[in-house]
């Protein structure tokens, strides 16, 4: 399933937007459904955004489990970098 | 009345040993601006955080405006004195200053921050068309985003951002009248059983990765970390000031030292981005966990 974030938020800086990408991601989540998620046409997304999206899937799911039903594409470099960042400095549980 | 000379940045800490003595409102302040020939975007909230706080608490504030024809005219132009005299609560216009390529000087939060960073990102880009400026959204919401969660500010947050074009560096500043970092990463330490640190100490403690005070359930911290990665790659420049403490950091080097603003409460984030190492705005990533060597 490809998912635009575009669609589903209507910025990527806020915890509420983030907990709304992650309400759309979870239903994927529980089926153990594959997504594509495409950052076309998105801005950069915050620490805020991200704790209350990817925060608690990696949380609820762990990362391994993530990188195995999560594909990120479209992204700028910055958006890439952002994302880089988040991964290393976090308590990646496997 | 109290005048309160005011002729460079150390200055302003006069300005909040007055907020610290908690004044009444049947108390007047002149501002005596005369000899400050130079603001720049942090100095521009240094004056204004203070003067809406004392607006807050109804005491009466007068200006006796800088000597320098040019310094009047830039304040003039970025509209400092009639901000400080209608006191928004929320950004109700949003209106770019072309004269001094410039944001305005706004009250925002995270609920109201969305329109300030699409008009700011439109702005610039018209100075700097084939360059990716996300690293501008990132680094005002990050810091909107930390002041509604950490910083229990009585004014919210104030932001102002100016475009150097000789320089080709945009300098956008946040700050606000919180508790400041040092206190709130203290008062996690302490919960924690964990040493108290100077002030110093703990805006270092807040900029690593692995640290947070995690105020909210929802909130990891590295918001600071990540605006510090960023810094490093881009080799930008960020200026915190934050209750006693004061960091600088420069093209990966990170230096700190004692406010010379002293009494100050607070916190007041200063980046300088520096265009020219800014991405090109073409450039698309194509396969993140390969190229992130997860």
């Amino acid at each position: 399933m490809k998912l635009f974030i575009k669609d589903i938020v209507k910025d990527t800086y806020t915890n509420a937007s983030g907990y709304a990408l992650l309400i759309a991601l979870q239903y994927y989540f529980r089926d153990g459904q594959q997504i594509t998620l495409s950052f076309k046409d998105t801005t950069p997304t915050s620490t805020s955004f991200l704790n209350s999206s990817v925060g608690e899937l990696l949380d609820q799911y762990g990362f391994s489990k993530f990188k195995s039903l999560v594909k990120f594409v479209d992204m700028t470099v910055t958006q890439s970098q952002v994302l880089k960042n988040y991964f290393h400095s976090g308590d990646l549980k496997s | 009345m109290i005048t309160l000379t005011l002729s460079s940045r150390s200055d302003f800490s006069k300005v909040f040993q007055l907020i610290n003595s908690d004044l009444s409102s049947d108390n007047e302040i002149m501002y005596d601006l005369t000899n400050f020939s130079f603001f720049e975007p942090i100095d521009i909230l240094l004056f204004t955080m203070p003067v809406i706080y004392f607006k807050n608490k109804k005491v009466l504030q007068r200006y006796r405006h800088p000597l320098k024809q040019q310094t009047r005219s830039y304040l003039s132009d970025i509209g400092l004195f009639e901000f400080c005299k209608t006191n928004f609560q929320e950004p109700i216009t949003i209106e770019e200053i072309h004269s001094r390529s410039a944001m305005p000087l706004r009250r925002i939060t995270p609920v109201t921050m969305n329109d300030y960073i699409f008009r700011a990102q439109r702005y610039f880009s018209n100075h700097c068309p084939l360059k990716d400026l996300s690293f501008l959204n990132l680094t005002i919401s990050e810091l909107i985003n930390n002041v509604k969660d950490h910083a229990e500010s009585p004014i919210d947050a104030y932001i102002f951002c100016q475009l150097y074009p000789r320089l080709n560096i945009i300098k956008v500043v946040v700050g606000d009248l919180g508790i400041g970092i040092p206190t709130a990463v203290n008062a996690y330490r302490e919960s924690r059983k964990e040493s108290i640190l100077s002030d110093i100490e703990a805006i270092i403690w807040a900029i690593d990765q692995n640290t947070s005070t995690k105020s909210h359930p929802h909130n990891r911290g590295k918001g600071l970390n990540n605006l510090f990665e960023f810094i490093k790659y881009n080799r930008s420049i960020i200026n915190i000031y934050s209750n006693k403490g004061l960091l600088l950091a420069s093209k990966g080097r990170t230096t700190s030292f004692l406010n010379n603003i002293r009494d100050f409460q607070g916190t007041l984030i200063q980046m300088e981005i520096n265009i020219d190492n800014l991405p090109d705005i073409s450039n698309i990533e194509d396969d993140f966990w390969e190229q992130a060597q997860f």
